[in-house]
């Protein structure tokens, strides 16, 4: 479990498959919940109760007592390494901070930069935006990917950017149009963390923002390379809590 | 003599008439959508105060993030320069040597030397955090008024620290904050005294120098001058209407130029 500050995200793994996984909000106590969808997990998996061990990762893995506990570097690197071996960086663009993971050719992680002063690019920001253009924060997915011309956002900052995007939404400019353009803010930032690491390996995007096809095309178009992107980024955290468990479920 | 300075900011329009040396009106209106539509309505409150029509306006200069959106100016200046040209009106004798300004979406320091010319000068306007807005979307937060945070602010006894540094954060923060139970006036002596560590850090490395001169609407919340006052460790001089400060500079500009073309 990687108990994020806006999501929890579950992976139930048996050896080196990944057999189910799911999400819930974040709260205050959130052992209850967690167990819950771990039993459903169990379910659905086709598995009896009670067979399971528990590791967490995130920023609330205090929470979750009786499991083995690491951090998040730890566990992304590991998840990294799982889902795509030659992975050198991993970029974790979560619900309050983006994070860069550099791994060294044995997959320990090497160099780390975090950004959690700002919330420009994170989930918090696109929920945020979501609200601004009275849309489900799921439609910003897809809805940029036929936009003729991005809007042009003249900030870096989310406070800015919402009152901007208000006056576009005000003055009718198409909402693909106004996504297209904050999906270019979100990968300007994303992009100046990568160039800063130099790295002209294999880089994997993690995380729930990076379920956001708009957002990953964009970091595409600024990167001018294909990131990798495993089939459930947001869930690297948590599969690598899994898999540090070693053999077993 | 009379002209007119537009300061179209991002948050509000102010506008100011100059009558043969004296600010004789003015007018303040949120920005909205459209500049120079409020741009327009708040020189028509300002002329209405000063009792003096459109036509009598001899020269207009517009300043701020909006000033070449408006039809209405015959010049442009920049904010810095505005600001700079204002305080020097307003307090020529003062011996201002930094201008300390935060508006609504920016943070500028200035530092004047002997002759109360520019002679360095930094800007935010990149993060909401260092700004007004900082304030104002606190202030919504805990459902106070903005003119109500610095008398609000003055009785707290213990002021309680914001760690965040991003205004999205802050946001939840206060909110935890206010949930835990902790009295507003603390929380929003803490909001100053973030907004005021910001500004600080970014007025020393262009220098600090006496007389320190604030301005800008926030200036008129008594809570932010004492948060800075602490912070730097000076009294503040400030003015009676800081908001139109710059604006109040683009007249003293349009009535220069107003004075040359006349003499011509």
């Amino acid at each position: 479990m990687d108990v994020g500050a806006l999501w929890t995200k579950l992976a139930l793994v048996e050896g080196k498959m990944v057999l189910a996984t799911g999400a819930v909000r974040s709260i205050m106590k959130p052992a209850g919940p967690v167990h819950e969808l771990a039993g459903q997990l169990l379910k659905k998996a086709g598995l009896p109760p009670g067979e399971v061990r528990f590791a967490s990762t995130g920023v609330g893995r205090k929470n979750i007592p009786g499991s083995t506990q690491m951090t998040d570097l730890s566990a992304f690197s590991k998840g990294a390494r799982f889902l795509h071996p030659p992975t050198r960086v991993v970029v974790d663009i979560g619900g309050q901070g983006v994070r860069l993971i550099e791994l060294d050719a044995d997959g320990m992680m090497a160099n780390f930069t975090t950004n959690d002063k700002c919330s420009t690019g994170t989930g918090c920001f696109l929920d945020i935006m979501a609200a601004a253009l009275g849309v489900d924060p799921a439609y910003l997915g897809t809805a940029s990917l036929d936009a003729k011309e991005p809007a042009v956002i003249n900030t870096s900052c989310t406070v800015f950017a919402e009152s901007e995007v208000v006056t576009l939404v005000a003055k009718k400019r198409p909402k693909e149009e106004i996504i297209a353009g904050l999906n270019e803010m979100v990968a300007k930032k994303v992009v100046a963390m990568i160039k800063l690491a130099g790295t002209k390996c294999d880089i994997m995007l993690a995380g729930g923002v990076a379920m956001n096809a708009g957002v990953v095309r964009a970091i595409e178009r600024e990167l001018h390379r294909k990131p990798v992107l495993p089939p459930e980024p947001n869930m690297v955290g948590a599969i690598g809590a899994a898999i540090s468990l070693g053999a077993g479920k | 003599m009379i002209t007119a300075g537009i300061d179209l900011g991002s948050t509000y329009v102010k506008a100011v008439v100059l009558v043969d040396g004296a600010v004789k009106g003015y007018g303040v209106s949120p920005t909205g959508h459209d500049h120079d539509e409020t741009a327009r309505l708040t020189l028509g409150s300002a002329l209405q105060m000063a009792g003096v029509r459109m036509e009598d306006l001899g020269y207009i200069v517009s300043t701020g993030y909006g000033r070449r959106v408006t039809t209405l100016a015959h010049e442009t200046l920049s904010e810095i320069s505005a600001n700079a040209e204002g305080t020097r009106f307003v307090a020529r004798t003062l011996g201002v040597r930094t201008i300390l300004d935060i508006g609504g979406q920016d943070t500028k320091v200035i530092a004047l030397d002997e002759g109360l010319n520019i002679d360095n000068f930094a800007m935010n306007d990149k993060c909401a955090a260092g700004t007004g807005r900082f304030i104002e979307a606190l202030a919504g937060v805990l459902g106070v008024g903005i003119d109500d945070m610095g008398p609000l602010s003055l009785k707290s006894k213990s002021p309680q620290r914001i760690t965040s540094t991003c205004t999205v954060f802050a946001r939840s923060e206060v909110i935890t904050l206010i949930a835990e139970g902790k009295p507003k006036e603390d929380i929003i002596a803490g909001i100053h005294e973030s907004l005021a560590k910001r500004l600080a850090t970014m007025a020393r490395k262009v220098g600090v120098r006496r007389e320190v001169f604030f301005d800008g609407g926030p200036a008129r919340n008594v809570g932010m001058r004492k948060a800075l006052e602490s912070e730097l460790g000076v009294t503040l001089v400030v003015p009676e209407r800081p908001q139109i400060v710059t604006a109040t500079g683009a007249a003293v500009l349009a009535a220069r130029r107003l004075e040359k073309a006349e003499k011509r």
